[in-house]
């Protein structure tokens, strides 16, 4: 039976069509209803989530204070400084303090310009190495300053058997001074020939072929070769040690020659240029050609016997009284043994200290070396009208070889007055988020210290944004706070007026801490709590969330018969959670009213207040 | 070629069955085009009417105003539209239009002298056929 049906619907075709458009019904009506059961299931689940979710206000009460808000990086110390803890030990009332202690003011200065005195030379460095005792320095090399009254020679003494003519030629060669001097003469081995000729030598430094010096002018007489000396007029140059010079001849040019001898020299030692005779010496030099020789030509000089460096160091300081000045200077030389004079210039006496304040002296060698002066009596003669101060480091030595200063740093202190001080500043940063401006009706400040004397009393203060100033007009207490002697004692104060130029935009309140400023003896100061909080007029709920789900608080209802006021909100409870919510914008009416938050799923919770 | 094409237009065979599946084809379309429409039009329907959430926040019997005020909210997955308010089951003239977009709330204000201490049940309809109130003593 089953077989024979089978077999006719197999022959059937008439019965496909029939079969695929019931198929796709069905599909059709699968698809539809699938969609439907979906939505439908969502639309549950939404309603299953509302009825699950459970969350009550445990309390609302009225807040005038909002939490405290602690200083949130280390203090500023702008008077005194500070001994031991950190600013996170004043975030809680523990007994547990930073601690700072008073010291005497006093400011620092360093040197602003510099100046080489003589032939010193500037050899590297800044004025911001002196800044800092740090093994960085800035270098100055000496000039000798005192001459042997024996005198030496460099360049080529031997008379050679070659020449080559002057006329209206510079020509010369290359030689280096082993010693530092001052160079008296140049003399050279010449022929003139025919007829007398005005002649003169010169050096030149090779290194930018810029003159140094020339000699004296003479008329040279036919003669057979012979040496002859032209002497360097006063002042005479100084030649230092190690350099390259080029000692050069010039002659005019008439009837014969003026032959030049010559040796054998090194390559490129020798060195000519044509050039018109003339009054002076071309400076710098044309570009000379070069050759293989050392022509008979050398310099007198006489070695140096002392060599010096000199600087003046200039500065600007403050046009305070001062009780007294220290003055300290670290350096060293790239030699042993330089007698070092250190001077403070006095604007009274209008010169450098000789003796006394003002003078220091010292033997110093390679190793860095600390001098320094503390100036008690008329400390203010060391600047000038407008707070001006100079200081100049000399070393000497009795040495033909050149050395280097170095200077490390240089400090230039006044202090101000006997009175020991401490004042310490910090930013406190009001939650804007939570307590916006407009809902802030004033501010208190709270410093719980100890002191280790009551012989003054402490101060708070803040800054005015407005005035660019510490201020404490509108405080609640202008008077201070007079302290127990070791013992902890708390400090209040409020601004109820006027306290919006005490705070920035985004929250921030910067408070100065500070003494009296009459107690001659040094006073250990400990913080245990130093804050700051804004007075509101705001509400603050506790919450719970007794369900299985995160709940999200959109909305708080204050109403009452007259007046029925929704305001937003934006809280997250987690389940099981209980939450605090303040609100500095939420003022609730004096009379009987009721609270009641919405949540995002539409489920409501009212709190009665009677 | 020309000749191919006019013995194909000359022959008559087979033309019966292809004119009747053609036939069968385009009435098949039909049908579940109509079917498919009908039902897009009646499942939408069906969905706009349970995705309508709506709750009242707060019902404020003004007194400055002698209306009463309700704030609604649509907690929805559709905008809604109130078409209809009943006091005490009596149609009552309200802020209308009075429309809320998804996640939206206000003010619906109802024209309703209130007495102070009675018991009014407030019902608020949809166009869409919910409702949504409760019962609320004026203060």
């Amino acid at each position: 039976m089953l077989e024979a049906t089978i077999r006719r619907l197999k022959q059937n075709k008439r019965g496909v069509s029939n079969v695929i458009v019931v198929m796709l019904s069905l599909v059709l009506i699968v698809i539809i209803v699938g969609n439907v059961v979906l939505w439908s299931y969502q639309m549950n689940q939404l309603d299953l989530e509302r009825m699950q979710e459970t969350v009550n206000i445990a309390n609302v009460t009225r807040i005038t204070r909002s939490s405290w808000f602690t200083a949130q990086e280390e203090f500023s110390v702008s008077a005194g400084s500070r001994l031991s803890g950190t600013y996170t030990d004043t975030k809680i009332i523990d007994d547990s303090p930073e601690t700072f202690k008073e010291e005497i003011p006093s400011i620092q200065y360093t040197p602003s310009s510099y100046s080489p005195w003589g032939s010193t030379t500037f050899v590297s460095g800044s004025l911001t190495d002196l800044q800092t005792d740090n093994d960085v320095y800035m270098q100055f090399r000496s000039y000798p300053s005192t001459f042997s009254e024996t005198t030496e020679t460099f360049g080529n003494v031997a008379a050679g058997t070659s020449s080559r003519n002057t006329e209206n030629t510079i020509v010369g060669s290359i030689f280096t001074p082993t010693k530092d001097g001052e160079a008296q003469s140049i003399t050279v081995y010449i022929r003139m020939t025919s007829s007398s000729k005005n002649m003169k030598c010169a050096i030149y430094l090779h290194s930018n072929l810029s003159l140094v010096a020339q000699t004296e002018e003479k008329a040279v007489p036919v003669n057979p070769a012979t040496w002859v000396t032209f002497n360097f007029l006063a002042p005479k140059p100084i030649l230092k040690a190690n350099t390259e010079y080029l000692l050069v001849t010039w002659s005019y040019a008439g009837n014969g020659y003026a032959y030049l001898y010559y040796t054998s020299g090194a390559t490129n030692q020798g060195h000519y240029v044509s050039a018109i005779y003339g009054a002076n010496f071309p400076n710098p030099m044309p570009n000379p050609d070069h050759e293989t020789r050392a022509y008979s030509i050398y310099c007198t000089f006489k070695p140096a016997s002392e060599e010096t460096v000199e600087v003046e160091f200039t500065g600007a300081s403050n046009i305070e009284p001062w009780t007294n000045l220290t003055w300290t200077i670290d350096c060293s030389f790239t030699t042993e043994e330089v007698t070092t004079t250190f001077q403070l210039y006095n604007y009274q006496a209008r010169e450098y200290s000789t003796s006394g304040d003002g003078y220091m002296t010292d033997t110093i060698g390679t190793t860095d070396t600390t001098k320094n002066q503390t100036i008690t009596t008329n400390p203010t003669n060391f600047r000038d009208a407008d707070g001006n101060w100079k200081i100049k480091i000399k070393g000497v030595k009795a040495t033909s070889t050149q050395f280097e200063l170095k200077v490390d740093w240089i400090e230039f202190k006044t202090t101000l007055s006997d009175i020991y001080r401490l004042s310490i500043s910090n930013n406190f940063i009001i939650d804007m988020s939570t307590y916006p401006l407009s809902h802030i009706h004033g501010i208190e400040i709270v410093v719980r210290y100890n002191v280790t004397e009551n012989a003054e009393k402490w101060f708070l203060k803040t800054y005015n944004w407005s005035a660019s100033t510490f201020s404490d007009n509108s405080f609640n207490n202008t008077g201070g706070s007079q302290p127990t002697q070791n013992e902890w004692n708390e400090y209040a104060i409020n601004i109820t007026d006027n306290w919006s130029s005490y705070i920035r935009d985004d929250g921030t309140l910067l408070v100065e801490f500070t003494d009296e400023g009459l107690n001659a003896t040094q006073t250990i100061t400990e913080i245990d709590f130093f804050a700051i909080r804004a007075i509101i007029n705001g509400t603050r709920l506790d919450l719970k969330n007794t369900s299985p789900l995160t709940t999200h608080i959109i909305a708080i209802w204050v109403t009452n018969s007259t007046h029925h006021q929704r305001y937003n909100a934006n809280l997250f409870i987690n389940s099981g959670e209980e939450k605090t919510y303040i609100r500095a914008d939420i003022t609730l009416p004096e009379e009987k009213c009721l609270v009641k938050i919405v949540t995002e799923r539409g489920n409501i919770a009212i709190f009665p207040i009677d | 070629m020309r000749r191919m094409f006019r013995r194909f237009l000359c022959d008559k065979r087979a033309i019966t069955p292809v004119l009747s599946n053609i036939l069968l084809m385009v009435v098949a379309v039909g049908v579940m085009a109509i079917a498919t429409t009908a039902t897009y039009v009646i499942t939408t329907n069906l969905r706009e009417n349970m995705s309508e959430r709506v709750i009242v926040e707060d019902v404020w019997f003004n007194n400055s105003t002698g209306n009463i005020s309700v704030y609604l909210r649509n907690i929805g997955k559709i905008a809604i539209r109130v078409s209809a308010v009943y006091v005490n089951h009596t149609s009552q003239a309200f802020t209308n239009p009075f429309n809320l977009e998804i996640g939206k709330h206000g003010w619906l204000d109802i024209s309703h002298s209130w007495v102070s201490g009675n018991l009014y049940y407030i019902d608020i309809v949809t166009n869409r056929g919910t409702h949504v109130g409760g019962y609320y003593t004026a203060p």
